[in-house]
Order: C-alpha cells, then sequence, then structure tokens
C-alpha cells in the first residue's frame, strides 16, 4: 500500500514538472508568433500633407527619412524638410496641462506643413492629412537588417543577426577555455591529485560553480578588463574576450565534473591491462583513457555550451552590450539573454517590442534544445564503446 | 475578552492615522524615502508608504486610483493626459527636484567642453575621434544606460532630438558600472545622474544650443536655467486630495525638505 502511494507522488510530480515546462514553451511561443506576423506600428496609421504625392513608403525609407538620412525629396516628396509627429515626441509643441480639443488644434495646425509625417493612433488623425502606406516584412527586418534598436519610435529596426552572432563569439570563446582546461582538471584530479588533496579540490571547485554570477561580472569588470584592454592595447576592454574568458572559467566545474565522472567509471581491468602490456601513464591517458570517453567529452562539451549560451548577468557586465556586427572577438557585444534581460523589464507587455523580444527568448530555446538532444543521443553509446 | 479589546483600540488607533501612498519613478524614489522618514520621525499622524516600478507604473496607478501621489521622473506624456482627461479627473503637478545629468569623460582626457549638439552627434555617430572636439587623435568610446532606464529615454528625447543611437554605443545596466568603465577607459565619454560622479571621472562643461558660454552641471536652482541637461522630477496627484497629501507636500517644499533634495543629490 505504501509503495503503491510513493509511486503516485512521484508520477504527479514528474507530470506536474512536465506540465509546467510544457506551459512555458507554449507561452515562448505564443508571445513571439506576433513578432513574425504582425507589424510595430498596428496600432497607428501614418499621415503626410495632402499635395505630398507620395502613396507608399517601405520602412527602410522611413527609417531613414526620420533618422535624417534621407530627405523628402530624394524619395520623390515635396521640396521641404520633414515634420515628424507621433506620440512620443508630441510634447515638443505642447505646452502646460491640457484638454483634448487642444491636443486636436495643435495637430490639426501641424498638418499645415508641408513636409509633415505623422504616426498616431486613427482617432488623433487629423482629417486633412492623406493616408500614407508604410510597409513591414518582419521576416526582412528581423533576418535581413543588421541594426538593432528596437525602441526607436515610430519604426524600429530589430535586426537579430548582431545579437545571434555576439552570442555566438562568447560561446565559441567560452569553449576554447573550458573544454582543454576543463579536461586537463580533470585528468589533474583523477590520475596526478594526492588522495588526501582529492575533496578540498573537488569542494573548491564546486564552490566555484556556486559563486554568485553577479560577483565574477563585478570582479570581470574591474579587473580582467582593465587587464584585457592594456594587453590587447586597446580602446577598450569590454569585449566578447573578456566575456569568453569570465563564462568559460565559470563553467569548468560543470566540464570538469563530467569528464572526471566518466574517468572514473573506466573499468580498473582497461588500465591495468595498459600498464601491463608496458605502457607509460600518459601514453595510457592519451591512448587508452582519452578516447574512451571521448563521448562523455563531447555531450560535457554540447552541455557547457548550453550554459555559456544561457549565461546573462556576466555578460550584460563586461561585453559592453554593443549591437555591432562584429568580425573579431575583440570587438563589444551583445548576447541575446544580455538583450533580454535588459530590455524586457520595460517593454509594455503586448508591444511588437516585446513579442522581438520572445522571439530571442525561442531561438534562444530551440539552439539550446538542439545542444541538450545532441548532447544525450551522443551519451548512450558510451556503454557499448 | 481583555486581548480581544486591545485589538480593537490598536485597530482604532491606526484608523485614526491616515495613510498616503506614493508611487513610481525609481529615480525619485530614494528622495521620497528620506522625504518620508524625515516627515514621519516628527510625530504625525499620516503614515507615508513608498514603492518604485517606474514613472509609467506610478502613473498609471494614479489612474487607478492605487496611490495618493505618483513619482515621475518625466512629465505625462500626451497618451496619459487624455486618459486623466477623460476620466474627468484634475491632476496637479509638482516640481520636487531636478536630476542634473553630467557629461563625464575619463580623468586624462584633456577635452573641457562640448556642444550639446556635439554629444547628439557623438551618440548617433556623427563625431568619431576626439580631434573632432580640439582632443588627441582617439577613436571616442559612447557609453550608455540601458534602454529600459528613464535616464536613457531622457537622454534620446533631449539631447539626440529622437535621433537614433549608433550600433557602436557600448550599454550599461547600471550606472555604478557605467562610472566604473568610465573611470578605466581613456577614450571613453558618458552621461550620468550627478549624484553618480565621483572624483575618478572627468566632468565636462556643457552649452545650450547656439550658445558659446559653457558650464559645468548646475548644483542650485539659480544654475538650472543655463545648464542644458535637467530633468525635472514630478509628483502628480488628485486636485483636491487628501489632508495628508496637502500636509506632505508642505513639508517637501519646508527648508527641511529642501535641505534633502541637496542631501540625497539632486538638485531642489
Amino acid at each position: 500500500m505504501r509503495k503503491e502511494w510513493g509511486r503516485r507522488v512521484f508520477q504527479v510530480a514528474a507530470l506536474t514538472t512536465f506540465l509546467i515546462l510544457g506551459g512555458i514553451t507554449i507561452f515562448l511561443f505564443r508571445e513571439a508568433l506576433p513578432a513574425i506576423i504582425g507589424s510595430p506600428y498596428e496600432e497607428i496609421r501614418f499621415g503626410v500633407h495632402p499635395t505630398n504625392p507620395l502613396h507608399a513608403l517601405t520602412s527602410s525609407e522611413a527609417r531613414a527619412l526620420i533618422k535624417g538620412e534621407r530627405t523628402w525629396a530624394s524619395l520623390g516628396g515635396p521640396h521641404a524638410p520633414l515634420v515628424l509627429v507621433h506620440l512620443g515626441n508630441i510634447e515638443r509643441y505642447l505646452q502646460g496641462p491640457l484638454t483634448t480639443a487642444d491636443v486636436e488644434r495643435c495637430i490639426d495646425s501641424l498638418a499645415d506643413y508641408r513636409g509633415v509625417l505623422f504616426a498616431l493612433p486613427p482617432s488623433l488623425m487629423p482629417t486633412k492629412a492623406k493616408p500614407i502606406r508604410v510597409s513591414w516584412n518582419s521576416v526582412k527586418e528581423l533576418f535581413l537588417s543588421i541594426h538593432w534598436s528596437p525602441t526607436y519610435e515610430p519604426v524600429p529596426s530589430v535586426g537579430v543577426w548582431p545579437l545571434i552572432l555576439g552570442s555566438l563569439w562568447v560561446s565559441f570563446i567560452g569553449l576554447l577555455v573550458v573544454v582543454p582546461l576543463g579536461i586537463a582538471m580533470a585528468v589533474y584530479a583523477v590520475e596526478f591529485l594526492p588522495k588526501h588533496l582529492y575533496y578540498p579540490l573537488k569542494i573548491m571547485w564546486e564552490m566555484l560553480a556556486g559563486l554568485p554570477s553577479v560577483i565574477v561580472g563585478f570582479w570581470g569588470l574591474v579587473v580582467l578588463v582593465p587587464w584585457i584592454q592594456k594587453v590587447f592595447r586597446l580602446n577598450a576592454g569590454e569585449t566578447a574576450l573578456t566575456a569568453g574568458l569570465l563564462l568559460g572559467w565559470m563553467t569548468l566545474p560543470l566540464m570538469a565534473s563530467l569528464v572526471e565522472e566518466a574517468l572514473q567509471a573506466i573499468p580498473p581491468l582497461l588500465s591495468e591491462s595498459s600498464y601491463g602490456l608496458g605502457a607509460t601513464q600518459w601514453q595510457t591517458i592519451l591512448r587508452l583513457k582519452l578516447p574512451y570517453v571521448m563521448p562523455s567529452i563531447v555531450t560535457a562539451t554540447l552541455l557547457s555550451a548550453g550554459r555559456i549560451l544561457g549565461e546573462t548577468m556576466v555578460v550584460l557586465m563586461v561585453s559592453g552590450n554593443a549591437p555591432l556586427l562584429s568580425f573579431t572577438p575583440l570587438a563589444p557585444v551583445r548576447t541575446l539573454p544580455a538583450t533580454l534581460a535588459a530590455e524586457l523589464g520595460e517593454a509594455p507587455v503586448g508591444s511588437y517590442h516585446y513579442s522581438v523580444l520572445f522571439l530571442l527568448g525561442s531561438i534562444l530555446f530551440i539552439v539550446t534544445l538542439l545542444l541538450n538532444i545532441a548532447a544525450y543521443s551522443i551519451r548512450p553509446r558510451h556503454g557499448s564503446a | 475578552m481583555r486581548f480581544l479589546w486591545s485589538a480593537l483600540f490598536f485597530l482604532g488607533g491606526c484608523a485614526r492615522r491616515e495613510l498616503i501612498t506614493i508611487r513610481g519613478s525609481d529615480t525619485v524614489l530614494p528622495l521620497s524615502q528620506t522625504f518620508a522618514e524625515a516627515f514621519m520621525s516628527q510625530g504625525r499622524d499620516v503614515l507615508v508608504s513608498v514603492t518604485g516600478g517606474g514613472s509609467g507604473v506610478g502613473i498609471a496607478a494614479l489612474l487607478r486610483r492605487d496611490t495618493d501621489i505618483a513619482m515621475s521622473s518625466r512629465p505625462l506624456k500626451l497618451g496619459e493626459r487624455l486618459k486623466f482627461a477623460a476620466a474627468g479627473r484634475a491632476i496637479r503637478e509638482d516640481t520636487v527636484g531636478w536630476d542634473v545629468l553630467a557629461i563625464c569623460v575619463h580623468p586624462s582626457n584633456p577635452v573641457q567642453r562640448i556642444s550639446r549638439a556635439q554629444i547628439a552627434d557623438i551618440y548617433t555617430g556623427r563625431i568619431r575621434n576626439w580631434k573632432d572636439l580640439g582632443g588627441p587623435d582617439m577613436p571616442i568610446l559612447p557609453y550608455s544606460r540601458e534602454s529600459s532606464s528613464g535616464t536613457f529615454e531622457f537622454f534620446r528625447e533631449y539631447i539626440l532630438k529622437g535621433g537614433d543611437f549608433a550600433p557602436h554605443v557600448r550599454f550599461i545596466p547600471a550606472t555604478g558600472m557605467l562610472v566604473q568603465s568610465l573611470s578605466q577607459t581613456a577614450g571613453a565619454i558618458g552621461y550620468v545622474g550627478i549624484a553618480y560622479v565621483n572624483p575618478q571621472v572627468k566632468v565636462l562643461a556643457v552649452a545650450q544650443d547656439g550658445d558659446t558660454i559653457y558650464f559645468y552641471p548646475a548644483r542650485s536652482r539659480s544654475e538650472l536655467q543655463r545648464y542644458p541637461i535637467a530633468r525635472p522630477l514630478l509628483y502628480y496627484y488628485e486636485n483636491p486630495s487628501k489632508r495628508g497629501v496637502e500636509e506632505f507636500l508642505r513639508f517637501v517644499h519646508s527648508e527641511e525638505g529642501r535641505a534633502i533634495v541637496s542631501r540625497v543629490g539632486y538638485v531642489p
């Protein structure tokens, strides 16, 4: 009877976990969907002066116009300077406490500028303004643009490549650190470490795993950042390299523990046969043990990659967070998780910015899932190796 | 039975003390907290409860009548004003202090001054080298707060005038960390609230648009006119309001309240 109950409890616990995980996954993708099928200006309409000959603009033309990179005339519009009016900047034209009538009167008077461009909710759009269509192609904006500025009103830039590339750089450098060092640590602990030092060392590296990442990040900012700046003669030390080094170092305990476990599990008979055949300790390690645990090393590498990819706080503090498309590790980068952490708090729920951030979350989720699936599909072969 | 009576007395005692709530901007939060502590320590029968969450959160709460005072580091947005007007609510605005932004560089940087337009050009990427500002031949490394910060929004609207940040601008999640980065990066420039400035960074003098006179960040009300990067810290409240709110605001504008503003690091 008691056994039966115990089984029930475990079943319920496991089922609940799966349901919650499933719920989070569905939530993540559902919130991300509007980033693909929606547009950042669903709530607003665009309008221009009635004499403006243009009927439609692409989103990149509108953005260039607003940023001052192009003029109305170069787009085939009027020879007049742009007067942009949207909810975010309308205070420039208004003074003091206002009634709705005052606001409408003010907007109406702005409609007389020949170079005006309105981006307003339909209820505030003056009747004399001529509607103009501004296109939005989500796939193009998300995956063919290289600029990230999602809060720029009224036409944001949401190119995700700088962020993906940033995450890849940091993970790549992190792995360069963690894989060789992790293997070395594991081999040292198993083969060379005197027995009485084994537990002190294990405790120390478990403590490294338990360090709050904000402490690691601050140490990185105060110590590692100036050091990188000096060594590489850079203008600033907040780079992908800095973040990668720190993350690689933070992931060491995970990598080393996994490899060490595998090394400990090698049947003693195998290594003893190796020694019996006259092989030295080095030969045994390099020719027998490491090849034997290779599947575990690959698994450990993939799991470490997942950890590094998802780490937030440290990257936020030492990577500089500039959304540059960089092709060198010595430039600042902005990673996917750092972007989520920095921007999600203030993105209005349900806005386009919010959906795009969830899309970034979904990308991160899929990549981590693939890494984990790969890691565990390699593992079973270990037994038969 | 005696327990019940004492409980009732206790509740009665609480009820006589009026509770007022303040909610909103995290920039104004330390100021309001200090106001509230000093105000309540004078043994009045008004309790003040202060919570942060951001300017938008406080204003939304005031609209729902969930708070008595909304603190904000920006004026009401048009949409918000229209909502209050549509609900037939009369809202009063009260400036309780000013937050002055200092433009800071590395102490080794020989540049002394900068105009507002030059700051905008640096952050939008039109000026890339200190030699364009009369300094050494060294790339400019602009630092900014993250887009979730109210300071960022203020900076973009009032300094960049709607321009967009260049992709090489580095974004830092907290002001303290930004100051740290400025103090260890030779070509850096950044904007921080005057309360965060320390001797490890150098403050530049700034000129208004179309002006050739440069001023260091204001420390008093009279200097605010000349320094171009200051924003009001505001209280919004219902008109007419609770007795406790009126009493609290009288304290805020008293000599003691003004001294608190300076002590917290803002300009009264």
